[in-house]
């Protein structure tokens, strides 16, 4: 019964489907906690910013009735908060860990009084008239049997994310911003002594990880639902982090980190709605996590292998 | 704050005044985050402080303290209470007082025994079951006050009233409902598959007691109907909620959810609602959510209960020192039939419905609890 569900949700693309929009926004929040890593300036305050950017997205966008403009107010709000850990951590010298703690507390309490104050709500906000961000159907594509779903039909947040793949391959390796970004993430003080300015590096990887987890954000409330709910990215940052790692931080292994969650996630989502299944649905809640820490030890015991062949 | 300090002041005892010392800082630390704090909301009617410390409510009249283990504005639970107090106040006469404990529960076993020390009232109101320790130790070392407390069972304390809202009759309620309307042939949304979905917070006794009821209510309206049953993990994940909520719908064709998990809940009715399917809300009336879509909704009625204890208590018939489970014919649950209700759903539905509710009420039909 339970295999027979997965797969008929194979055959017909469905699982497909939700394996996107489950893994688009932890992929967005890992690229962005790739470049902030990089850069030598490690930004765990990723559930804040998409706290926050979710928030001011769906309250932007549903009350100009523009899906874009809410997105953009989302994204700008992160990158300020992003240049604010940024005062902290690298001119103020506080922990970056610390201020990173403090971005999620502050994301968590002060969206839940942005709340209560703007709208006079608590707990929950769903707007009467929300602007969601739009699905991209393909003419001519979307009639096609197989290809038509397998390409048509998905948000276009998806589309920015597998592109911010692409961008973020292009950033790290193929321009000198990338170089310079490298060189700071791993050796500060020779990078200083090579006249790369090492400050304003970091800043800016602090305020690309802020762009990106206010797109994943943003996603969050504007695109898979239509609703702010107090702390509703629900562990979603802090698995990105865990994604970077996963995906040995690059671009590409984080798109399969990625993946590799979102599979998981999606098939626990089907397996758990099947009738009278067999299994407590505590262990089909545990599933993302420990594919996620199956393929972590997998992939260190390769990297460990490889170098033993190296030497 | 300063008035609560200087009254304390005069107070003997010393390990009082260590505590308020001790709550007012971790309230004052709290007050950094969040400014809502310990914000009394005063009925004009107790602004006279009465001091009768006799505490003596037979004849004697209520001053009532209602502590808010949260804050209010909720518009669920604590705000249904507070609405059942200004009832009171008002029909009853009663003086009473509201006092927000906030967010962290550290402060909540000091803030409410700060004010139970002040002996200013003689009833206190209090609920949820994350304050039953609290509200046991404290009755019996001030056993000259009463407590009125909700959402809960505390029995065997004498100067304790407690009662519980049998959620289980409720979702009977409601697992009726969802079979009548998946085998109904008016509505639009409903499939001829016989498939209703429940998507619950966590799988925890509470839950699983809403789980049991609904299973009952369906079987109750016809046997071949399946519940499809998934778990958020938690009650904020709003996108999960509602992906879960789709999968019932496209995988397992049930055409009405009823989403027991708080917030993550409301994505499980917007789920419905983008399917063109129909959905059961929970705790608050979500009827106007999505109109048309969220059918009906499964309430406590918590402000309804509280007057009742108060009105009783005032007559002196309320049997302290025991706890109640309110169900239908206590009207301490019930599904909410609004404008909507009557609107959206077919009048076979709701005849049918009047009925189930009728004969749970006289006590033909037993719905037994999980829990």
């Amino acid at each position: 019964m339970v295999w027979q569900t997965i797969w008929s949700q194979i055959i017909d693309l469905s699982l497909f489907a939700v394996l996107l929009r489950v893994m688009t926004p932890i992929l967005l929040a890992a690229l962005g906690g790739l470049i902030s890593d990089i850069g030598g300036a490690i930004n765990i305050g990723l559930e804040g910013l998409m706290l926050m950017s979710a928030f001011t997205s769906i309250a932007v966008g549903s009350s100009t009735g523009n899906w874009a403009l809410g997105v953009l107010a989302g994204v700008g709000v992160s990158v300020l908060i992003s240049y604010g850990m940024g005062f902290f951590s690298l001119k103020m010298k506080v922990d970056i860990i610390i201020t990173g703690f403090a971005v999620n507390i502050f994301g968590s309490g002060f969206t839940i009084f942005l709340m209560s104050k703007i709208f006079g709500v608590t707990g929950n906000y769903s707007p009467s008239k929300a602007a969601p961000i739009p699905t991209v159907n393909i003419p001519f594509i979307e009639d096609v049997p197989l290809l038509g779903k397998l390409l048509s039909g998905h948000n276009l947040m998806v589309w920015i994310a597998i592109l911010a793949v692409v961008f973020c391959m292009v950033l790290i390796y193929r321009t000198p911003y990338g170089v310079h970004l490298r060189s700071v993430g791993e050796a500060p003080q020779a990078a200083q002594s090579l006249g790369i300015p090492v400050t304003r590096i970091q800043y800016s990887a602090l305020a690309w990880s802020g762009v990106f987890a206010g797109l994943a954000g943003a996603f969050m409330s504007n695109g898979l639902t239509n609703m702010f709910v107090k702390d509703m990215t629900g562990g979603t940052g802090f698995l990105a982090l865990a994604v970077v790692l996963l995906g040995n931080r690059n671009p590409i292994g984080i798109l399969f980190g990625s993946l590799i969650f979102g599979l998981a996630s999606a098939l626990a989502t089907i397996v758990q709605t099947v009738p009278d299944a067999p299994i407590p649905s505590q262990f089909i809640q545990m599933i993302p996590y420990v594919v996620t820490i199956a393929a972590l030890v997998f992939f260190a015991m390769r990297q460990k292998r490889k170098l033993a062949t190296l030497t | 704050m300063i008035k609560g300090e200087s009254i304390i002041m005069n107070m003997k005892k010393l390990s009082t005044l260590g505590v308020m010392f001790l709550s007012i800082a971790l309230i004052l630390a709290a007050c950094g985050t969040k400014n809502n704090e310990s914000k009394s909301s005063e009925s004009p009617a107790a602004s006279s402080t009465a001091s009768n410390g006799s505490g003596a409510t037979s004849g004697g009249e209520i001053n009532a303290l209602y502590y808010v283990n949260s804050t209010l504005g909720d518009k669920s639970f604590f705000d249904s209470a507070q609405a059942g107090m200004d009832r009171a106040v008002k029909e009853l006469g009663i003086k009473s007082k509201t006092v927000e404990g906030g967010a962290n529960s550290a402060d909540w076993a000091s803030g409410l025994e700060a004010v139970v020390a002040s002996k200013k009232y003689n009833v206190v109101v209090v609920g949820t079951s994350q304050m039953i320790d609290v509200t046991k130790d404290l009755a019996e070392r001030y056993p000259d006050i009463k407590f009125i407390f909700f959402d809960d069972l505390i029995e065997g304390v004498p100067n304790v009233y407690s009662m519980l809202y049998s959620q289980s009759e409720g979702s009977f309620l409601a697992g009726a409902f969802a079979a009548l309307v998946t085998t109904n042939t008016e509505l639009k949304g409903a499939n001829p598959d016989k498939v209703v979905g429940f998507v619950g917070g966590m799988d925890i006794p509470i839950i699983n007691d809403f789980k049991s009821g609904y299973e009952q209510g369906a079987a109750y309206v016809d046997k071949d109907v399946k519940v499809v049953t998934s778990y958020v993990g938690d009650f904020v994940n709003a996108p999960k909620g509602k992906e879960l909520g789709l999968a019932q719908i496209d995988s397992q064709k049930a055409d009405i959810v009823f989403g027991v998990a708080s917030a993550a809940g409301l994505g499980t009715l917007e789920g419905a609602n983008e399917r063109g399917v129909y959905s059961i809300g929970v705790d608050a009336n979500q009827n106007p959510l999505y109109p048309g879509s969220v059918l009906t909704s499964m309430l406590k009625n918590v402000d309804q209960s509280v007057f009742r204890a108060l009105e009783l208590l005032a007559k002196g018939e309320l049997p302290l020192g025991s706890g109640e489970v309110l169900g239908i014919k206590e009207g301490g649950v019930g599904l909410a039939k609004d404008d909507l209700y009557e609107k959206n759903v077919p009048q076979s539905i709701r005849d049918k419905m009047k009925e189930i509710e009728d004969k749970l009420a006289k006590g033909e039909i037993t719905v037994k609890s999980s829990l």
